[in-house]
């Protein structure tokens, strides 16, 4: 190729070009620029080698990155059809037939739909704004999505054509106990996608515990076989009490009534099951050898006669069963525990619970109230609690601390008081605060560690305990004197009462005299033995005893459960909870200091939501 | 009813699971290209051009010095490019054998390769504007 003539091309092309023409036309200067431009003649030497064609590098370029994109684009394409063949496969794998972006955006649209409601008008912000927002919608929908394939999972189950035998089913229940026993939960919970794992790695014990049923049923141990039966009771309660805890708008009658149907057929499929239990049990005593019959050393004890004395043990056994299986005492426990269930104290606890959360928000900051109705949510509370949440957000937003915190209790007037021991009265209880309706819970609480004879007799207990005693009785003088003061203070009766509290006090101050975190040693004393004290409450035979250990167990629960929604929100975004503080509830009333009192502790660490 | 009850779940593991496996695929276009697809690579203009100008370097440099300057190398086998801003400098090295590309010494995906290339041609252009000088050595 020639030099000359590209460089003549060049020269024609930069003649006809703006400044640098212009700058070569007059380029008889020594600038700098005319001698760069001097350089660009094709062929010059400098420095940096000789200059080359303009028209010859660039069509080497273009030519090497043409056929370089050609490459590219042709694997390129391949890869992305593969991924289109890919995207397909995926589309046909949702069941709705919509597209992978489609299923996207409808979820998204989803989302947007359900956090509409939680957007409060006076204060517009979205719940999908903030981090605890969009980790209680997260734990909603895993909570939901774990529902709906329990839910599945259950439809496949029952829509199976063979229907298990009675031994079958005995042998159902068994392993349900033993399972129950085994892990703390239930089959229907280990069952669950998470828990997989777990059952995975329990096959081992499983398989142990189920070679124990044998032990179990063995007839000359009907405490075995009781056991489980129990267990099926106490089963069934709870699978009739999550039937009946109210969700929607249903008169209460209706429900009861609807309850009670559920309680008799139980009881039918109950009975049932206990009668061919038994008969199985029995045939199998006729079947057993002689050598397998424990004889023991008496000679005069034939075979036969041994096999009906085991078959009478067992029908008394059965007998005995299924005279606590009589609907009208089932009935009377579920009804108790129903009616325990409903507590005014606890309702009321709640609501302002969920009032003066809003504590808070009298600075301003509105997001925390309807992030606890998401954590509430996700908590287990009733769904109706929620619109009380939101609205109360928007309504207590502007009152001032000392409204929220001299709010009283009016509902607890009515009624429920019978449900609070005899030594209050209902005067007191809808007089009580927030703070004042939680201490008196817990005063319940503490006074149902004890029984009545370790009450009268406390010299046997633990010095904590003791205290706990002594201050029992202090508070049960000073309900006297209260009562009194309205109507007689002057009375002989009056100073006794006076007397004996002022004797009570200085017993708690003597017996805490050089103690060590006095306060919290009792409330351990009491933790350790307030869950006992309520079990053995709840199996007593004295409906009153059972309804007060209902509404304890159901205010340390929904006490958790609140506590809880706080502490998430509290903690959130800051650290994890250590595992020792799982139980946020006995955390609080154990580290409360009196001198601090609940409700300044409950303000500092569980209402002070903005960090 | 659950206000929570309108939101669907998605499975967004899936998703990103499929999006993953996409990039995948596109990264690996460069370690499936084989020996038969290189050689329509058009080494034929490049000896061509090192052979008329008697050169086994190409250097480019632009004309005039601004923010934005670079220096293109290129031999037979290798196209080196530093470019330089205010605040970084990279260095792109391609292998024209195997269509490897490094940048600042590390390996670079497709989607860099198809920018480098972009490089290359405003190169090209710029020379054929005469805003930057070709040298040969």
């Amino acid at each position: 190729m020639s030099v000359n003539a590209p460089n003549m091309m060049a020269q024609i092309r930069m003649a006809r070009t703006g400044a640098t023409q212009q700058k070569i036309a007059t380029g008889e200067k020594d600038t700098a620029t005319s001698r760069s431009i001097n350089r660009l003649k094709t062929g010059t030497n400098t420095k940096l080698g000789k200059v080359l064609s303009y028209l010859n590098v660039p069509k080497m370029i273009r030519n090497l990155c043409k056929s370089i994109r050609s490459l590219l684009h042709s694997k390129t394409s391949s890869a992305i059809k593969s991924a289109r063949v890919m995207t397909s496969e995926f589309t046909s794998n949702v069941s709705t037939g919509k597209t992978m972006w489609e299923t996207v955006k409808d979820g998204a649209n989803s989302m947007v739909e359900a956090g509409k409601d939680f957007v409060m008008p006076s204060i517009s912000r979205s719940i999908m704004n903030n981090k605890a927002g969009r980790d209680a919608c997260n734990d909603m929908r895993m909570n939901q999505l774990k529902q709906t394939i329990t839910q599945i999972r259950h439809e496949q189950q029952s829509s199976k054509p063979n229907t298990p035998s009675k031994a079958a089913e005995v042998n159902q229940r068994v392993g349900q106990y033993i399972v129950q026993s085994t892990f703390g939960g239930s089959l229907e919970e280990l069952g669950k996608s998470e828990n997989i794992e777990i059952l995975e790695q329990g096959k081992p014990y499983l398989e142990e515990a189920f070679s124990r049923t044998d032990e179990l049923l063995d007839p000359m141990n009907p405490n075995g076989l009781k056991n489980i039966i129990n267990q099926t009771i106490s089963d069934t309660i709870d699978w009739v009490m999550e039937r009946i805890i109210p969700e929607d708008s249903m008169a209460h009658d209706t429900r009861h009534l609807m309850a009670e149907r559920q309680v008799v057929d139980q009881l039918l499929k109950l009975e049932d099951t206990v009668k061919a239990a038994f008969q199985e049990e029995c045939q199998a005593v006729d079947q057993m050898n002689d050598k397998d019959l424990n004889l023991g050393s008496n000679k005069e004890l034939t075979p036969e006669r041994m096999r009906e004395k085991t078959k009478e043990k067992l029908i008394r056994c059965q007998n005995n069963l299924l005279s606590q299986l009589k609907p009208s005492v089932f009935k009377g426990i579920v009804t108790q525990k129903m009616q325990a269930s409903n507590s005014k104290v606890n309702d009321a606890i709640l609501s302002n619970m969920q009032n003066t959360q809003n504590w808070g928000m009298t600075q301003g900051a509105g997001w925390a109230s309807f992030t606890l109705a998401a954590h509430a949510v996700s908590c287990g509370m009733a769904a109706a609690v929620i619109p009380v949440l939101v609205h109360s957000s928007n309504t207590f937003a502007n009152i001032a601390t000392s409204a929220v915190r001299s709010m009283v209790s009016t509902q607890v007037k009515d009624q429920s008081t019978s449900a609070l021991g005899a030594a209050t009265t209902e005067k007191d209880v809808s007089k009580m605060n927030t703070f004042e309706l939680i201490d008196h819970q817990l005063t319940q609480l503490q006074a149902f560690t004890y029984s009545a004879e370790e009450l009268a007799n406390p010299s046997q207990l633990t010095l904590e305990d003791q205290i706990n005693v002594a201050q029992i009785k202090m508070a049960q003088s000073q309900q006297g004197i209260n009562q009194l003061s309205a109507t007689d203070s002057k009375s002989h009766q009056y100073k006794i009462a006076v007397d004996t509290r002022n004797q009570n006090q200085s017993e708690v101050i003597g017996l805490s005299r050089g103690l060590e975190n006095p306060k919290q040693r009792q409330r351990k004393a009491v933790q350790s033995r307030v869950m006992i004290r309520l079990d053995q409450l709840s199996n007593s035979k004295d409906s009153k005893d059972i309804k007060k250990a209902e509404e304890m167990k159901s205010f340390i629960s929904m006490m958790e459960t609140v506590i809880d929604a706080k502490e998430s929100i509290t903690y959130t975004g800051r650290k994890e909870k250590d595992s020792d503080q799982a139980s946020s509830f006995w955390d609080h009333v154990l580290n409360c200091d009196d001198k601090v009192g609940t409700e300044q502790y409950f303000i500092n660490q569980s209402l002070h939501y903005l960090n | 009813m659950s206000i929570y009850e309108q939101a669907k779940p998605i499975d967004i593991s899936q998703i990103q699971f499929d999006t993953r496996k996409l990039g995948l695929s596109i990264q690996s276009v460069e370690e499936a290209l084989d020996p038969a697809d290189l050689t329509s690579i058009d080494h034929a203009s490049v000896t061509a051009l090192f052979k008329d100008e008697d050169i086994k370097q190409l250097t480019i440099k632009p004309l005039n010095h601004s923010e934005d300057s670079f220096i293109y190398r290129m031999s037979e086998k290798k196209i080196g490019l530093i470019t330089k801003s205010s605040i970084k400098k990279t260095t792109y090295q391609l292998d024209l054998s195997t269509l490897q590309l490094t940048v600042n010494d590390r390996k670079a995906d497709v989607s860099t390769l198809k920018d480098f290339i972009k490089k290359l041609e405003a190169i090209g252009e710029l020379v054929d504007k005469q805003q930057a000088v070709a040298y040969g050595q």
